[in-house]
């Protein structure tokens, strides 16, 4: 054998074993695997355990659930604990029958109160709004609950709230519980990954891998269901488009990002693969909204917000944003699925009105001026943005370029999500919450936040809400609308409170969405007897019980 | 020699520089450091946390007091502290620096290999091999990172089904050789990615350095003697066009760290390129400025570790020094 023929064999045999050994990692990859969904996700985890943002919402959906569920069509269901109350001010939840944490310990009315001080003790608003004052010190700004009675077996616990709220059972969709057992007499630095995984939902944390980018959850043993599906395998995309592609490919059986629906950019591509099927339902959150600063300039003042509202072209919005269900939005804001909704005029483009409202303001276009002015100042005004959300950025610049157009100079403030807190909710705002330093922001509201307090997305536009408070609406109207709301004993009475408000978006306009939609949701078609929830979409314990894969 | 040692010390001083620099910029920029140090803002603080980060970080002291601190940080292994995601610096730059070392080092060695071989053989022989492999180069070299892996993982993961294109390792792969094969199969997609980004430049440079040298004496004087082109190639060739490959090599090592934040995000990989990602759009500054320092690090050591193989492999640098 001549010296320089070694090395070339040497290199064909390394060819041919590494060609085997792919060959047979192929034929692995190849096996379909019908006990087990892929669920592909682009959120960003890298604990994996209790109390990480992003980690809490995705195990709502399999292991770490709520208290209640929501259905798509706004019903509620029990997670852990039934429900019952009389006059919708004392509340009583009794934890189902054989409910065991993942360790095998039974779940207790106690984890339930337990959870509430824990929270509490964390700046939460769970037993009370919170906000830090000036000096860093806790300000209870408003009480929730006025006292509590746990059952002599420890099943059932009554909170009673401060005043009724019919809706109590919206604040539960998200509340998930902590194991006392384990939690209590710990300091946060003495709770392990372990302990953050104990669950008592229908699936545990098998692994995390971060290599692979996966996490596996098995079948809880103590759960007294047993759901269908053995294995969930959450995969981590950093690439949406890889991740659409990969469901398109049939690697993943459908894709989950906390209260986000299909984007409407990969929907037509994925429409023409036959082995996907799609799940809409009108959506309860509004994910894109132009929120003013009704405190600021020059948004305290009324027209002013009306002639913008009358300024944009809400079908541009809607075609270019909003899946084939989307719609224009109505002035009264909260979206037709929202309990106690009530019809109000369409939002639309009107110039003159525009104009005219502005007039009424003083505000005049000279000829040839590009933008209207009062007293030789020109109307213009920071509309602030997440720099980190490209999607928002483009809300906003056809906001910019709209209003411009009209005659309202628009500079857009971008900043990082920690700088848009602070601007725009009160929780974040340095000096408590009286004053915010936006005068206009675009925001999308979930779900969830949407249905909280007295729900119709009031906590973003109540100024004394102690966590959000974006649109720093008060006034005496407000004010008895919202303790009406409040107030209100039986669902005719949040109906007619709920309408008297949505009135008062359309009347003060303190807030616009940009346009309704409904969520989409995909799966694969091996995939039966999908199940979607009102605030967690397709990945929910309600659909993990009923999904069945061919 | 003196071209070498001077290159040496340059790097060193540079590399004080970026140290400079990463204490300095932070306490530079107008607003409170406090909030660039902790990548937090002050206004979500309260009044405790503000004066326990002020503290920690001993902004009331003065700058050569924080400068002594800060390098003790460095030569004490932390680089700092991520407030952020509650962890050093260190310690979260160690969990990732491997995911992006296999890429980042395979690729280096893979497409330097393949450039010698492919820039060797093309630059010194004019044929079709030459007219072919030039243009295609120039072509690939204009193509960016995202386009060339998109194409790859269309081409080879959705297409043919061959290659994964997400994470270093299936889901269920367990010890053993198994699972090296797994994580090899694994690598292969984003590699080649690499590859094929860093390949072209690293051919053109061969193929025209030797193609340089095809004029040279010595080679006229070999081909006279009757030696065959692989022998010129490789014996007589590759000793006059090893420096600068060399050099290419090292440059090479810092580059393909910085390519590789764009293979990772689009492989789904959790190198230091998603790191950096997340440090970015999170404004967690202490974590920029450590993986910039590993980075820049990385890159300064191969560029000296290059310098100094050059000065060995190199006789007439050799000689230099003797005189």
């Amino acid at each position: 054998m001549k010296r320089c023929e070694k090395p070339i064999i040497a290199l064909i045999v390394a060819v041919v074993l590494l060609c085997a050994s792919l060959a047979l990692c192929a034929c692995d990859r190849d096996k379909k695997d019908t006990d087990t969904v892929y669920i592909g996700t682009t959120a960003l985890i890298e604990r994996a355990v209790r109390g990480e943002y992003n980690y809490d919402m995705l195990a709502s959906g399999n292991s770490d659930m709520p208290l209640v569920s929501q259905t798509a069509d706004g019903n509620y269901k029990p997670l852990i604990a039934t429900y019952s109350t009389v006059d919708s001010k004392t509340w009583t939840f009794t934890v189902l029958e054989n409910l065991k944490w993942s360790d095998g310990a039974e779940v207790t009315a106690e984890d339930i109160l337990f959870t509430l001080n824990y929270n509490d003790a964390r700046g939460e608003a769970v037993f009370n709004d919170k906000t830090a004052d000036n000096d860093g010190s806790i300000k209870i700004t408003r009480k929730k609950y006025e006292s509590y009675l746990l059952s002599d077996d420890k099943r059932s616990i009554s909170l009673t709230l401060v005043s009724a709220n019919i809706r109590e059972l919206s604040n539960m969709t998200s509340f998930r519980i902590v194991p006392k057992h384990i939690y209590e007499n710990k300091s946060d630095g003495e709770i392990t990954a372990d302990d953050g995984r104990v669950v008592c939902g229908p699936y545990v944390l098998t692994r995390f891998d971060r290599e692979s980018g996966t996490l596996v959850y098995g079948i809880n043993p103590h759960y007294p269901q047993m759901p269908t599906v053995k294995r969930l395998i959450y995969r981590l995309f950093s690439e949406p488009d890889i991740m659409y592609m990969s469901l398109q490919n049939g690697d993943i059986d459908t894709v989950w990002n906390y209260s986000q629906s299909v984007p409407e950019t990969y929907l037509a591509a994925l429409k023409a693969n036959d082995g996907l099927r799609f799940y809409s339902a009108p959506s309860k959150g509004v994910r894109a909204v132009l929120m003013f600063n009704n405190s600021a300039a020059p948004f305290d003042d009324v027209n002013v917000r009306k002639a913008i509202s009358y300024a944009l072209d809400y079908d541009v919005f809607k075609n270019m944003f909003g899946g084939e269900n989307a719609s224009v939005a109505n002035r009264g804001f909260a979206p037709m699925s929202t309990e106690g909704y009530k019809s109000t005029e369409k939002l639309q483009k009107n110039w003159e009105t525009a104009a005219r409202c502005l007039s009424q303001s003083g505000y005049v276009k000279p000829q040839g001026a590009r933008y209207y002015s009062k007293n030789g100042v020109s109307l213009a005004f920071y509309l602030t943005v997440r720099s980190s959300n490209a999607l928002h950025l483009r809300y906003a610049e056809l906001v910019k370029n709209q209003l411009e157009e009209f005659g309202i100079e628009v500079k857009l403030d971008a900043v990082d999500s920690n700088a848009f807190n602070v601007k725009t909710s009160n929780k974040f705002a340095p000096d408590g919450h009286t004053s915010l330093a936006h005068q206009a922001a675009i925001n999308g509201f979930t779900e969830a936040g949407m249905g909280m307090g007295n729900g119709l997305g009031a906590i973003y536009v109540d100024k004394k809400h102690a966590v959000q408070g974006g649109c720093q609406a008060e006034g005496a109207l407000f004010s008895e609308i919202t303790t009406q709301l409040s107030m209100a004993d039986t669902v005719e009475e949040y109906s007619a409170a709920a309408g008297r408000l949505q009135d008062y978006y359309a009347e003060e306009t303190p807030l616009i969405a940009l346009f309704w939609d409904y969520m989409t949701y995909v799966c694969s078609s091996s995939v039966n007897n999908v199940v979607i929830d009102g605030v967690f979409g397709i990945n929910n314990v309600n659909n993990w019980l009923s999904a069945t894969k061919a | 020699m003196k071209k070498y040692i001077k290159n040496i010390v340059v790097c060193l001083v540079c590399f004080l520089f970026i140290i400079l620099l990463n204490f300095a910029l932070p306490r530079l920029i107008s607003g409170d450091p406090v909030a660039y140090l902790t990548g937090m803002d002050e206004g979500s603080m309260s009044v405790e946390q503000y004066e326990f980060y002020r503290n920690a970080l001993h902004i009331d002291e003065n700058a050569f007091v924080q400068f002594g601190y800060y390098l003790k940080d460095i030569f004490a292994g932390r680089l700092g502290y991520s407030f952020r995601k509650q962890a050093s610096v260190a310690e979260l730059i160690g969990t990732r620096i491997g995911a992006t070392l296999q890429i980042s080092f395979a690729a280096v060695v893979i497409s330097c290999a393949l450039a010698l071989v492919w820039g060797l053989t093309s630059g010194s022989k004019k044929g079709l091999l030459d007219k072919v492999s030039t243009p295609v180069n120039v072509l690939v070299g204009t193509f960016p990172t995202f386009l060339i892996g998109m194409i790859l993982i269309i081409v080879f993961s959705f297409d043919f089904k061959i290659f994964p294109y997400s994470g270093l390792n299936s889901p269920d792969a367990e010890g053993g050789a198994a699972y090296f094969f797994d994580r090899i199969y694994h690598l292969i997609l984003p590699v080649v990615t690499l590859i094929a980004v860093m390949l072209p430049s690293r051919f053109l440079l061969m193929r025209n350095t030797v193609r340089t040298a095809m004029g040279e004496r010595y080679v006229l004087f070999a081909r006279q003697r009757g030696l065959n082109m692989h022998r010129i190639r490789y014996s007589y060739l590759l000793k006059n066009v090893a420096p600068p490959f060399a050099t290419m090599v090292g440059m090479s090592v810092g580059a393909s760290i910085g390519g590789s934040v764009i293979v990772e995000n689009l492989f789904s990989i959790n190198g230091m390129g998603t790191l950096l990602t997340d440090a970015v759009y999170a404004l967690d500054y202490p974590l920029l400025q450590g993986v910039l320092f590993v980075s820049a690090a990385i890159a300064m050591v191969s560029i000296v570790l290059t310098d100094i193989i050059c000065i060995i492999i190199d006789p007439k640098a050799r000689s230099e020094g003797v005189k």
